[in-house]
């Protein structure tokens, strides 16, 4: 009687983890990523291309429980002596699905992806704000970050 | 007899431990609620928003930063149940003039000391010298750790052990044992 419900309990575990696409959902996770990473390529191409600023990648590994390891890109934006990264921190996140942070010498800003491929920033502060990640406010982002 | 009105309101460690025990009930089950949002993308379920945007690392850092919160909080009352108990204990044998080698000596001590009777010095080591039970010795090395928890813990304690809800329920529990077979 104890080995039958043991195993009910496993069988049941089992059928919850099915509900979920964990694969899925780390592909689409990485893939939404790398396009969003496509979009900063273009808005910060014309400055890349004047040597006023350099991207550079490096490949990361980010665990998540469920999920497991998976290798992702952080950007490292450099401007004078200044870097500012984007540094994603996974696609389980509670309200989103999934955060990259972005570091600089004068603090940081959270980056959620609400909907699949869109992207806002979001304020932790009592009052929480949101406001969409474009171009313009993308390099506002910078110059928030960036010393001087 | 030093003069001093007793409320009777003291609270039992048995009555801390199970309140305890329903406040870990509590936040795992907040901790759980909140995961399952994450992983089921549960856009329905309320959460405070002051956990949006965390990852289940954050999410469990969080909760373990809780538990521990409130593992110091259960010591400190456990730890101030027991001085209670103590001290009560302490007034009793003096008003009824308990004749027990430790009732003699809360006498003396009471004579010289009046209300300025210390926990430590006075009734923690008579019991100790008198009964020999390293429960009394086990108590001093835990009121140096609620002496760190009532002050705002803003030095390094020396406490020489770690210090657990479950201790300091035990160390408790053993004085009770202890006064309850010697009063």
């Amino acid at each position: 009687m104890a080995t039958e419900a043991f195993e009910d309990f496993l069988k049941k575990k089992k059928e919850e983890d099915k509900k979920v696409d964990w694969e899925g959902r780390r592909n689409k996770w990485i893939k939404t990523v790398n396009d969003f990473y496509n979009n900063i390529h273009k808005w910060l191409y014309p400055f890349v291309s004047q040597s006023l600023l350099q991207i550079k990648i490096k490949e990361i590994l980010v665990s998540e429980e469920y999920i497991g390891s998976y290798k992702l890109n952080r950007l490292d934006i450099s401007i004078g002596n200044d870097v500012i990264s984007l540094i994603p921190r996974g696609t389980l996140i509670l309200g989103s699905y999934g955060r990259i942070d972005m570091k600089g010498p004068k603090g940081d800003k959270i980056i959620v992806e609400q909907k699949w491929n869109e992207w806002r920033f979001v304020t932790k502060t009592a009052k929480r704000e949101l406001w969409d990640v474009n171009e313009e406010s993308f390099k506002a982002a910078i110059q928030d970050l960036a010393n001087g | 007899m030093a003069k001093i009105s007793l409320s009777r309101k003291e609270k039992s460690i048995d009555s801390i431990l199970n309140w305890y025990e329903d406040q870990v009930e509590a936040l795992r089950d907040l901790k759980n609620k909140i995961v399952r949002a994450v992983i089921y993308s549960n856009a329905g379920v309320k959460v405070n928003p002051k956990f949006l945007e965390l990852t289940i690392g954050e999410i469990d850092e969080y909760f373990e930063n809780s538990e521990e919160e409130l593992n110091h909080l259960v010591c400190f009352d456990l730890i101030s149940a027991t001085e209670a108990l103590l001290r009560v204990d302490y007034y009793d044998k003096i008003s009824k003039k308990d004749k027990s080698p430790v009732g003699r000596e809360f006498r003396v001590i009471n004579k010289k000391k009046r209300n300025k009777v210390s926990l430590e010095d006075d009734i923690v080591t008579t019991w100790k010298t008198a009964t020999g039970d390293t429960s009394f010795s086990n108590f001093l090395g835990l009121l140096k750790y609620r002496h760190w928890l009532a002050h705002g813990r803003y030095w390094q304690p020396k406490l020489g052990r770690q210090f657990s809800v479950d201790i300091a329920y035990e160390i408790s529990e053993n004085i009770y044992d202890v006064i309850a077979v010697k009063s």
